[in-house]
């Protein structure tokens, strides 16, 4: 943008000077300004960085220890590998997923495609709205007493999977929306015109056409659930069974690593759990714990961006 | 095969086809028509009384000034207002010997016999053959040598065949604009409709496109009525053989579109053609 | 898949499965807004804790009992103060940064913005909190320990600084969006007049998405308001008033996560928790709320 002042132009004999100071001053203002509002953003950059490079330096170390990422852990997660953890935390995703993706891609197909003028839709967005906005321990505690209090699940994955869902929901729904509003109305008025449905219109033409951006805003999602813990306290618990057989089919056990009514422990809640232990080998694992959570968290960041690309340059390009 | 019209228009021998006759009805079939049709968004009354008739052979032009009505009076026709939250068509639709404009009236159905081209081209994001089996299928179409034969049979009627017929499997986006409308023709084409409506086809396409279009239009009326809503008054008197001019809400005046253009009767059609307002 | 079956039956279809998740979703709300507020509120109907007694009392005990009352000591001030003062303090310091940061990126270096600095703003938002927590408290719980001398490090203080960074991402990207909504037009109006550049950013774009960047705040203090494991991990976790900004001190969110699994469902310190749960979920929708006055206001502004 243009930094020059026409007011110079125009300036008369006897009052020069003076407007000539006040121009002076507008102008090293604007250099002032701009001086250090890019340091603000050097410095809010450099602050990312630095904590991104300092969990990776404490704890990538711990990753090839022998045995961290295989081994269960020991004497209440002060020592041994994070094993379980790290398959709880991907089972929890997955069944998270599996719950919460349908739930909010028909709701914004509703919301967009069929949500009548009126009360229903305002009591339905506001309802969304507000999910979006309860601190997650509230969730986690609505979780607590309906799932593992009242249902009597207890301590277990599912009811852990389905706090998640609740938080998850309106994240997915928002995106979803956003990206099927974003498609062009001309595809739906070509669909229409011929003498489709909405429902087919939405299912075979927008749902595709907002593929991209729909596959970048669940794997984003997919990165914010995986590092949530607070909703997981009391719903999933803080520690995994001694034992975890990958092997068995036998749901109701205990050990079944696939039982969804055993409770289960994610990285994140693990790292909550352990922080404050003395040891040095604690510090070790929670150290580890967090450079392996980053690392997850950074994969998703990339493997979105990727993956929406990826999808729209085949959409497009062709 | 190149891909300009120019290779289209060279392909086309003339010869093959009857002159067309335009400017001049040359029908008395109805089509479609429309009594006392008001269209009103919300509280605005955008549409007042609008009485036309389409005849089965014709292209029928409606013209006007931007926001006269024309288009709002074009979606009526095959129920797309219908789509729009807050619009309401009062007023009667007579197809087939009945009014279409109820509660009761088949959208799904009656969309097939009433197709519409827009304005943008806007083929989907899928290869060539599946624009044009898409809605087929969905309509319960399934034989394969069926649709292999629609897809063949539509793309000639939209003169476009000779330049796709070895990519079909490669994506519609690939075309180019005035190839892609001419896809969307060919969609139309597909669903063996009566009538076809056209929006401004060709306000998006470049000037030969534009006549490639025409010439199109001009080959595939017989049997059918067609009816284009255009901002440009010399493509109304190249290819339709009536003309309703539309100002402010009204349907001011309507005739064979010789005499439209040459002989205006209502002064504001007349100021319109001299170009006093566009 | 649905060839056999009439249009009008498959659209009615689509309305219904669809329409059945958004009232699912629905339903789970208004369950979970009825639950917390009736346990919430059974502290005081059932249980009989006096209300001005808990918005007003100091001392939050729940594992003693007062003689006077034979219940539990449930003051709720000092948790709700330390609430309110790391979210105003950490808002404090996160809302200069944020919208410096935005202005830089919209009106000084598009492109610089768009290709490095927003990427690392995402990256911020998608850290978990318990990476935060632990961050702060090694280094900063660290640093306060050196600087100020003090023996553990744990507090407001500390609290304040990790939720800032936090809360940044937040209030960044969405005043980015804020500033660029304004129209192009009325930065080149101002600078055809003779306007510098900076004076035109304060004067006229900054006062234009005022509403916007006000609802970029709020969004931020919502969420301070809630962060639950981060703030544990720095705050200390005495139940106290806190006397200072470098004191243990406890929130409405860190008592919830360290007595929410001790009590009994349906014991009067249960129900007190539930309480606090409310109190959560009530300052959310009051912030919901005053967003949506804001945006009102902004709308009938422009007119």
């Amino acid at each position: 943008m243009a930094n020059t002042t026409v007011a110079q132009a125009t300036s008369g004999g006897a009052h020069a000077p003076a407007q000539d100071a006040r121009i002076r001053r507008a102008m090293r203002n604007d250099k002032i300004a701009t001086g250090v509002l890019g340091a603000i953003v050097a410095i809010v950059m450099a602050i990312v960085v630095a904590m991104v490079v300092y969990i990776l330096f404490q704890g990538v170390g711990q990753l090839f220890q022998p045995g961290f990422l295989t081994e269960a852990s020991r004497s209440n997660g002060t020592e041994g590998g994070i094993a379980y953890q790290l398959f709880d935390s991907f089972y929890l995703l997955i069944l998270t997923l599996i719950i919460s993706l349908p739930i909010s891609l028909f709701g914004a197909v509703f919301l967009v495609e069929y949500a009548p003028e009126g009360p229903v839709t305002k009591i339905a967005s506001t309802a969304i709205e507000t999910l979006s906005s309860l601190p997650s321990i509230v969730v986690g505690m609505f979780g607590f007493l309906m799932f593992s209090v009242n249902f009597g699940w207890g301590y277990s994955l599912i009811s852990g999977a389905i706090a998640l869902t609740m938080f998850n929901i309106p994240i997915l729904t928002r995106v979803i929306t956003q990206a099927l509003e974003d498609v062009p109305a001309s595809q739906r008025d070509a669909c229409l015109a011929m003498g489709l449905t909405r429902w087919e219109t939405t299912l075979h033409v927008l749902i595709p056409a907002a593929m991209p951006a729909i596959v970048t805003g669940v794997v984003l999602s997919a990165g914010r659930v995986f590092g949530e813990a607070a909703a997981l306290l009391f719903t999933s618990g803080m520690s995994s069974p001694a034992r975890l057989n990958f092997l068995s089919l036998n749901f109701s056990s205990p050990t079944c690593a696939w039982n969804i009514f055993r409770p289960g422990e994610s990285l994140a809640v693990h790292i909550y759990k352990i922080y404050g232990e003395g040891s040095p080998e604690a510090q070790h694992i929670v150290w580890g714990t967090a450079a392996v959570l980053m690392i997850c968290v950074l994969l998703f960041n990339v493997l979105s961006r990727i993956a929406g690309k990826a999808l729209a340059r085949r959409m497009t390009a062709e | 095969m190149s891909n300009t019209t120019d290779a289209f228009l060279a392909s086309v021998d003339s010869s093959e086809r009857a002159p067309r006759v335009t400017g001049r009805a040359i029908s008395d079939e109805v089509m479609l028509e429309t009594h006392d049709v008001n269209v009103y968004y919300g509280d605005n009354h955008a549409l007042h009384d609008t009485s036309l008739k389409f005849h089965t052979g014709e292209i029928t032009a409606l013209i006007g000034p931007s926001g006269c009505g024309k288009s709002t009076f074009l979606r009526s026709l095959n129920l797309m207002n219908r789509e729009i939250k807050g619009c309401r068509v009062t007023g009667e639709i007579v197809y087939e010997g009945r009014n279409i404009n109820t509660k009761t009236e088949n959208l799904y159905e009656l969309r097939r016999s009433i197709g519409m081209v827009f304005q943008q081209p806007n083929p989907f994001h899928k290869s060539i053959r599946e624009n044009i089996t898409f809605a087929p299928k969905r309509h319960g179409l399934k034989d394969k040598d069926a649709l292999d034969q629609l897809v063949e049979e539509s793309l000639r009627g939209a003169a476009l065949w000779d330049e796709v017929k070895d990519k079909l499997d490669e994506s519609a986006f690939a075309l180019s604009g005035g190839q892609q409308q001419r896809l969307c023709i060919a969609r139309t084409l597909a669903m063996h409709p009566d009538v076809i409506l056209f929006d401004e086809p060709c306000s998006a396409l470049d000037p030969i496109s534009t006549l490639a279009i025409e010439d199109l239009m001009l080959s595939i009326v017989e049997n059918r009525a067609i009816v284009i809503v255009t901002h440009n008054m010399e493509q109304a008197s190249r290819v339709s053989n009536r003309t309703a001019f539309f100002y402010m809400g009204d349907m001011v005046e309507y005739g064979e579109t010789e005499q439209i253009f040459q002989r205006p009767n209502d002064k504001r059609l007349n100021d319109y053609l001299t170009g006093m307002f566009s | 898949m649905a060839k056999q079956m009439p249009k009008r039956n498959l659209e009615k279809v689509g309305l219904s499965v669809t329409g059945a998740c958004v009232a699912l979703v629905t339903l789970v709300v208004v369950a979970l807004i009825f639950m917390v507020a009736q346990r919430g509120l059974s502290t005081f109907f059932k249980d009989g804790v006096s209300v001005l007694e808990f918005f007003t009392g100091t001392k939050w005990n729940l594992a003693q009992t007062n003689e006077a009352t034979g219940l539990p000591f449930t003051g709720a001030l000092p948790l709700i103060i330390t609430s309110f003062a790391v979210t105003i303090f950490s808002t404090v310091i996160a809302v200069p940064i944020a919208i410096g940061a935005a202005i830089y990126v919209v009106e000084i270096s598009p492109k610089f913005g768009q290709k490095y600095f927003q990427p690392l703003i995402e990256l911020l938002v998608g850290i978990p909190s318990v990476v935060f927590g632990l961050i702060g408290f090694h280094v900063i719980v660290r640093a306060v320990r050196v600087i100020f001398n003090v023996e553990l490090g744990l507090g407001i203080l500390p609290g304040s600084i990790v939720l800032a960074l936090m809360i940044l991402p937040t209030i960044t990207t969405l005043a980015i969006d804020a500033l660029r909504a304004v129209p192009q037009s009325y930065r080149e109006g101002s600078l055809a007049l003779g306007y510098t550049r900076w004076q035109t950013i304060w004067h006229v774009v900054l006062k234009s998405a005022t509403p916007s960047l006000m609802t970029a705040v709020i969004l931020g203090m919502t969420r301070a308001f809630g962060e639950t494991l981060a703030v544990r991990m720095v705050i200390g976790g005495v139940e106290n008033m806190p006397a200072g900004l470098i004191d243990s001190a406890s929130t409405i969110t860190t008592t919830l996560t360290t007595s929410m699994a001790v009590y009994a469902t349906g014991s009067v310190q249960n129900d007190a928790l539930w309480t606090l749960g409310l109190l959560l979920m009530g300052m959310s929708l009051i912030f919901i709320l005053i967003i949506h006055l804001i945006g009102a206001k902004g709308a009938k502004a422009r007119g």
